[in-house]
């Protein structure tokens, strides 16, 4: 502990692994781990992120210490890059251990199409994502409305109702979805009938924050075999990335059981440091609620990004059909993973309730749900740098699996608030800075495109950099944006 | 009497809604206050063209605080509409009833998901009623 502080001092057990011991305070009932390099270590330090972590390791049923990935900062409760784990069926499951966004995430489009076959139509074709794709707040879908019972079948049926029902995406998109968009035991009577109304005309839709849609190339491919097997072939080859969650159905599912298990922990015998810790064990009638609740807002926020890409597929054709031909609308789907999740999986014979709150699930090689394709090679991971900068492909290491729970970052990770980057970035400067590095922003105010300024984020190089040398997963690809379309 | 007051604190990733007011009542105008100008660039401008009556419940002072919030937050996701002003608030033990008044912004600024618990407390300090609370943007 820091003598004048009282703030922990974690101690570097390897190169890019820090340890907080259980000792550090008596109500710890596991150690916490942290990956990041020195001068990581030293942003981490400055906000409360190392507290919050040592708060989640007081959580009844951990199996494994809590981890911190490399990108993490403040939350509430957990923090944004923390990753929990306790045991099935007597462990708990906290709502704040998943966020608000439940299944926020990204899923990464690969063309056929060179920077060169896009770059004169960049203008008509952000200006046709904008029109086709809803950003902001509460700005839901006129065309794709669901209520009722068509709501609960697509929050129970995830991914394959829209393709298989409504003609939405392509069959052979679904291999390619983590849990193949379709996440067991989701149950939508668990889900309030607020949630749905809140959500139910959200499909489609970007949201706002820092979700985002972004046209990109191929600037640099690190593992070429690997890179390969993705269908990422070759600098210069045209992506898109999507990122999104649950829109307004998730945060209202996530409102609904914190304050649920908020007033029914003490009748477990559950005490927190933190009220936004709530939670309840995962066979009690909340934690299996919860869980039910949880898993079908994922399903929908898959369905969000399926829509929206599909979108993306319409755009790009109607644009750039004339030029290019049948390649236009030829995006294939690389991979769709969540960042915001609690999944069931299995560690050393054990089931496990792996909490993954701004951290992406890393599988290895060896992994088996992984689709044929990707099995031998590991599972992809995109980590997206701020607005503007770059972004990774990277795969998933079989040594994921011991060293942190399969899980690795999530993307750049804030630095400082959004006030601080008002304060600091003049967002008029910014928008010709990314215009004279031929990058287009579209639907962000000045005021929202200095929110969001690369200098507010940690730097993604140093973050990917870290989950590369510890081992966790490995660089494939660096994706530079061309143009990017804010939420 | 001195006047009810809010001002936005930094944190990393969210925001935190400091607020001050001389009882409980004005204390909760004063988070509706403080959200409606998070969500909009000038929530003076709000037109008046929504009255909603709200009823929340909660165990203490706190889970009222983040269940009210949280109350606004759906009816201006659900209903376009952000609500500046309270009319009438009601509190007694475990439950808070109010009619506030709103309408559609021009446009929004800052999309909030929902309040949290984090760190929150709500203390009566000489006299008067302050409370942070951490929101979800």
């Amino acid at each position: 502990m820091h003598p004048e502080t009282g703030l922990p001092e974690p101690r570097r057990v390897a190169p890019t692994i820090w340890e907080i011991p259980k000792d550090f305070r008596p109500d710890m009932r596991v150690s916490a781990r942290v990956f990041a390099s020195a001068e990581l270590m030293e942003q981490i330090r400055r906000d409360r992120s190392l507290e919050q972590l040592i708060n989640v390791a007081t959580l009844p049923g951990l199996a494994a210490p809590v981890m911190g990935m490399p990108d993490m900062h403040e939350g509430y409760g957990f923090p944004v890059g923390g990753v929990a784990a306790t045991r099935y069926p007597d462990g708990v499951i906290s709502p704040g251990g998943i966020g608000f966004d439940i299944n926020c995430g990204v899923r990464l489009l690969s063309s056929s199409l060179s920077h060169e076959d896009v770059e004169l139509h960049l203008r008509p074709l952000l200006h046709e994502l904008s029109r086709a794709v809803p950003t902001g707040y509460g700005r839901g879908s006129r065309e794709l409305s669901f209520s009722g019972r068509k709501l609960d079948r697509l929050l129970e049926e995830g991914v394959s109702l829209l393709v298989r029902q409504y003609g939405i995406g392509w069959e052979a998109d679904l291999p390619y979805i983590e849990s193949q968009g379709t996440i067991p035991g989701a149950r939508a009577a668990e889900v309030s009938d607020r949630a749905k109304q809140r959500g139910g005309d959200q499909l489609g839709t970007l949201g706002g924050g820092n979700h985002f849609l972004e046209i990109q190339f191929v600037e640099e491919i690190y593992d070429a075999a690997i890179a390969s097997a993705f269908g990422i072939r070759g600098v210069g080859q045209v992506t898109v990335l999507i990122h999104t969650g649950s829109r307004g159905l998730g945060h209202q599912v996530c409102t609904d059981y914190v304050k649920r298990m908020d007033a029914v922990m003490h009748q477990y015998g559950i005490r927190v440091p933190d009220r936004q810790l709530a939670c309840a064990p995962l066979d009690s009638k909340e934690g299996k609620a919860y869980f039910a609740a949880m898993s079908a807002a994922a399903n929908f926020a898959f369905c969000n990004r399926h829509v929206i890409a599909h979108r993306v597929r319409q755009a790009f054709e109607y644009i750039l059909g004339t030029h290019v031909g049948d390649r236009a609308g030829d995006l294939r789907t690389v991979y769709d993973v969540a960042h915001n999740i609690a999944k069931l999986e299995r560690y050393d014979g054990e089931v496990l309730c792996v909490h993954r709150k701004g951290a992406t699930r890393a599988f290895g090689p060896s992994a088996e749900d992984l689709p044929d394709r990707y099995r031998g090679v590991g599972q992809p991971v995109f980590i997206p740098g701020s607005m503007g900068t770059r972004s990774y492909v990277l795969a998933g290491r079989d040594a994921s699996h011991e060293l942190s729970l399969s899980s690795t970052c999530h993307g750049a990770g804030r630095a400082m608030s959004r006030a601080a980057a008002k304060r600091r970035v003049h967002g008029g400067e910014l928008r010709q800075e990314l215009a004279a590095r031929g990058i287009l922003v579209e639907g962000a105010s000045n005021k929202e495109l200095a929110e969001e300024a690369p200098e507010a984020y940690k730097d993604v190089d140093r973050v990917v950099d870290v989950v590369h040398r510890a081992g966790i997963a490995t660089k494939v690809a660096r994706l530079r944006p061309i143009a990017v379309m804010k939420g | 009497m001195e006047l009810a007051s809010h001002r936005f604190e930094a944190h990393t990733g969210e925001v935190r809604l400091v607020l001050h007011a001389p009882d409980l009542p004005a204390l909760f105008a004063q988070a509706a206050r403080g959200l409606a100008e998070l969500m909009v660039e000038d929530a003076d401008a709000i037109p008046i063209e929504d009255r909603l009556e709200v009823q929340v419940e909660g165990r203490d002072h706190e889970a009222l605080l983040v269940g009210w919030l949280d109350e606004l937050i759906f009816h201006t996701e659900v209903r376009g509409n952000v609500y500046p002003r309270v009319e009438r608030i009601d509190l007694e033990e475990g439950r808070l009833r109010a009619q506030v008044v709103g309408g559609p912004p021009a446009a929004f600024k800052t999309s909030v998901k929902a309040a949290t618990f984090h760190g929150l407390e709500v203390r009566k300090v000489g006299g008067r009623y302050e409370a942070a609370v951490v929101l979800d943007v």
